[in-house]
């Protein structure tokens, strides 16, 4: 009886094991943009340092991902924005603690470059309106949708490895549902 | 160690192959297979790559010109989206541009009439095609037979403007509309009325679906939102409690067909407030129905109407809608007369008749005036398909042969007569055409508002294009038709000036409430009324043929191959119909195929509605042979002034 279980829940776990790696790297893999993310970047640190200095809470997102002024949404930030802290002439140490270090890295690229792409870019067929679902709102105030919603919970990233890629069209529709938006092809598509 | 057997090697198999699907399983790939299967099965188009591009223009599909953004990938409108987030039009536009179905070169039909097999039409040049119908019509106005050529235009817009220029220079007078709010209005207040229903703060509606596609939909949607900010109110006559009743601030649930009983009430109380309209005999017809009258006829109880009339007269800006229906319209001259007259009383700044100012009449020549002297005078377009004659037709983007009652009719004068379609998409009246033309989408016209945002699909040109094209192929018409293309005429057009109070014909009246007595009379042989109702997106008919609006088909419209008729509860019980039972409706004008029977309290008591819009015979694979087409039994009595058919109301029963 041992010898069975042996036999069979040996090559099954493991297989177990490399079967569930696999099929997941391959979701992710099809589910990915593979976009360039060229400089690394610390979500985490940023929110749990400077946000709380500067008054910010972590659903602050829009002070690097913000919108144009005609609502379409800006997504990632230039690296203009990030040496807006990040001074270029300033010290590579933490010297002081209240001003954010020089980063070598970003000495490379253009104030106009965004070193990053992003996983979760939507097909050309999909039309998806930032402002409209994230200015969403119950009738008591409160947001219908945070941004962790579709990207995964960014703040306790430390790295710019993909938390959540692409949605099939099903998920979309299970939080338009779940968020009373509308559901007609054309809101999406056309 | 025991030495490894057989067995023992296929229980290893066995676990390492149940292991491997347990951990593809977990990892929710098979799942997201499933998705996919699903998203393939929604025959999206997926775009080529390209770069990611914003057009800016201006929405011509209506007279609102909302901004608009166009969404490009390469070359290719992925999403359209307006500054009015509630047009239907301009957000499923792209779903006529790139239609699977949509008309990519003129087509000349070789085989029989009747089919839309793609065998039986062969591809033609634009060129070889004009001067083939150039030549004949050459050929009949020279022979003095130009009143025997007519032209049909869904639109009151352009490219209709030019059909009817070339029809009238070809010395006939059967140029029409499809019946519509704007023309039915025209030909019975001899004005279309222009609501301002942004100032308006009292909305009497009697029967027109103002949220239902009625009027200019995305206008209205911004009115509605504008009415609930500023609190002005919007009370619904309908026998159904369509969307519009059901958010309205008041539903007036009358008797089918009484819409104009209730404008008379309404009018009898304002005439006890002093107020008045027309002349003495138009009054004395209003002094007959009396609250109590009026409540008898409509179903309601005399102090809703008092309460209404009130509020009507004391409210700053009143205005009262005529025009029942949504997409398709069907109300008597008589109708908007007293509604016009209720507007009049009240001396309400929300509803001006204005009348366009069109392309003016063209000159004649000698064989078109000799022409129009024997032609026979028909009203409007259901007068002309049943009492007049034609032996070449032109179709501007209008669908008779689907939408008129006398559609039958049409079809069998159609058979044996020479007929052009203009139109993006083949429809039930092109089954019938000898030649179609691929005409353009609102996407791909230049308009009053600016350049067209997009370059015209395929071979496709504007129908005003082809008609000048035309006209100068025609030695007769050459004169009439100095302009190069309709760019010319576009900044130009659609100017509108006022036009005067209209002309309330007591004798009108009078005859219409004599022939709505008959109607409302419940008979042993039809007991039932049958009204039409519409889903938005579907309107009376063009709607089916995108697929995006198949989705918006709930399953109590349309499922399983059947229409299904909302029928009022306690009738259905009386009737012995149970729900989802399958019914025949009949009317004195014959029968329509099976429906289905939902049972509700919404439609009033003796009363069926039946969706419109369904039972094509073409218009694309998405709206061909699902469910049945109303208008075949529906009522065919035709309306004096307007010359339409009142088919709103129809006497039926079901077996």
């Amino acid at each position: 009886m041992k010898r069975t279980v042996f036999l069979i829940g040996i090559p099954f776990l493991v297989t177990l094991y490399f079967g569930f790696i696999l099929s997941s790297k391959g979701c992710n893999y099809v589910m990915a943009n593979h976009p360039d993310k060229l400089v690394d970047f610390n979500h985490k640190s940023h929110l749990s340092k400077y946000f709380p200095a500067n008054g910010l809470s972590k659903d602050d997102c829009t002070i690097c991902h913000d919108y144009y002024p005609n609502g379409r949404f800006k997504g990632l930030p230039t690296v203009a924005e990030c040496t807006s802290c990040h001074d270029p002439n300033g010290t590579g140490n933490d010297a002081d603690p209240n001003v954010a270090r020089r980063k070598p890295m970003l000495d490379k690229f253009k104030d106009t470059d965004k070193p990053w792409g992003a996983f979760a870019k939507q097909p050309g067929l999909v039309y998806f309106s930032h402002k409209v679902v994230m200015t969403a709102k119950y009738e008591d105030g409160r947001l219908k949708a945070r941004c962790g919603s579709c990207h995964g919970d960014k703040a306790d990233s430390t790295t710019a490895a993909m938390i959540k890629g692409k949605m099939l069209m099903g998920q979309c529709e299970d939080c338009h549902t779940a968020l009373n938006l509308s559901n007609k092809c054309a809101v999406c598509h056309d | 160690m025991k030495k490894l057997e057989r067995k023992d090697f296929l229980m290893l198999g066995g676990g390492a192959v149940a292991g491997g699907l347990a951990g593809y399983v977990f990892s929710g790939a098979p799942f997201l297979g499933l998705q996919w299967l699903v998203e393939w099965t929604q025959d999206q188009h997926v775009p080529a790559g390209g770069a990611e591009n914003y057009l800016k223009a201006v929405c011509g599909a209506c007279r609102t010109s909302c901004d608009m953004s166009i969404r490009m990938i390469g070359d290719r409108a992925v999403k359209i989206e307006t500054s009015n987030s509630g047009c239907p039009f301009s957000q499923n536009a792209l779903q006529l541009l790139y239609h699977p179905e949509r008309l990519d070169s003129p087509l000349k039909r070789t085989g029989r009439k009747g089919t839309a097999k793609a065998s039986a039409f062969e591809p033609v040049s634009w060129d070889k095609a004009i001067t083939d119908i150039a030549k004949r019509m050459n050929k009949m106005i020279g022979e003095k037979k130009g009143n025997l050529i007519a032209g049909i235009s869904k639109n009151d817009n352009l490219a209709g403007a030019l059909l009817n220029r070339l029809v009238k220079a070809s010395g006939s007078a059967n140029a029409y509309y499809e019946p519509s709010l704007n023309t039915l209005a025209q030909a019975a207040l001899g004005g279309y009325v222009d609501y301002d229903f942004a100032n308006a703060d009292f909305i009497l509606s009697f029967g027109a679906r103002l949220l239902e596609g009625w009027g200019t939909p995305c206008s209205m949607n911004r009115n509605f939102v504008a009415w609930k900010k500023k609190g002005a109110k919007l009370v619904q006559a309908d026998a159904v409690r369509t969307r519009t009743a059901s958010i309205a601030d008041t539903w007036l649930a009358i008797k089918p067909g009484t819409e104009i009983v209730l404008a008379l009430g309404i009018a009898n109380c304002l005439a006890k407030k002093g107020r008045a309209a027309g002349g003495a005999d138009w009054m004395a017809i209003v002094g007959q129905y009396t609250p109590e009258k009026a409540a008898a006829i409509t179903g309601l109880k005399a102090k809703q109407i008092e309460e209404v009339a009130d509020a009507f007269a004391r409210a700053g800006n009143p205005v009262a809608v005529a025009g029942r229906g949504g997409s398709g319209v069907s109300s008597s001259s008589a109708e908007f007369l007293a509604v016009q007259a209720l507007n009049a009383m009240v001396g309400s700044r929300a509803a001006a008749l204005k009348k366009s100012q069109g392309l003016g009449e063209p000159a004649l020549s000698a064989n078109a005036a000799a022409s129009i002297k024997d032609a026979k005078k028909t009203v409007g377009l259901d007068d002309f398909i049943k009492n007049g004659n034609f032996e070449m037709l032109f179709v501007n983007e209008a669908d008779p042969a689907y939408k008129s009652v006398y559609g039958a009719d049409l079809v069998k004068k159609m058979e044996s007569a020479f007929v052009v379609a203009f139109m993006p998409l083949l429809n039930d009246t092109a089954l019938y055409a000898d030649y179609i033309f691929p005409s353009l989408s609102f996407l791909e016209e230049a308009s009053a508002a600016g350049d067209a945002p997009l370059k015209p699909y395929m071979k496709a040109v504007h129908a005003g294009d082809a008609i000048i094209t035309l006209a100068k192929k025609v030695d007769d018409l050459k004169g009439a038709f100095p302009w190069n293309g309709y760019v010319d005429l576009v900044k130009t057009y659609g100017a509108a000036a006022g036009a005067g109070a209209p002309n309330f014909n007591a004798r009108t009246l009078g005859d219409h409430l004599a022939s709505l007595e008959n109607t409302l009379k419940a008979s042993g042989d039809f007991p039932l009324s049958l009204v039409p109702i519409e889903l938005t997106f579907v309107g009376d008919g063009d709607g089916l043929a995108f697929p995006y609006v198949l989705k918006t088909i709930d399953d109590k419209t349309y499922s399983q191959g059947k229409l299904w008729v909302q029928i009022n509860r306690k009738t259905a019980d009386e009737q012995g119909v149970s729900e989802g039972e399958r019914i025949d409706i009949e009317s004195s004008r014959g029968e329509i195929g099976s429906v289905r029977a939902h049972l509700t309290d919404t439609v009033a008591p003796d009363t069926i509605a039946i969706p419109l819009g369904f039972g094509h015979r073409a218009c694309t694979r998405y709206a061909r042979e699902k469910g049945v087409n109303p208008k075949e039994i529906m009522a065919n009595d035709i309306d004096p002034l307007t010359g339409a058919a009142n088919w709103w109301l129809t006497r039926v029963k079901i077996s």
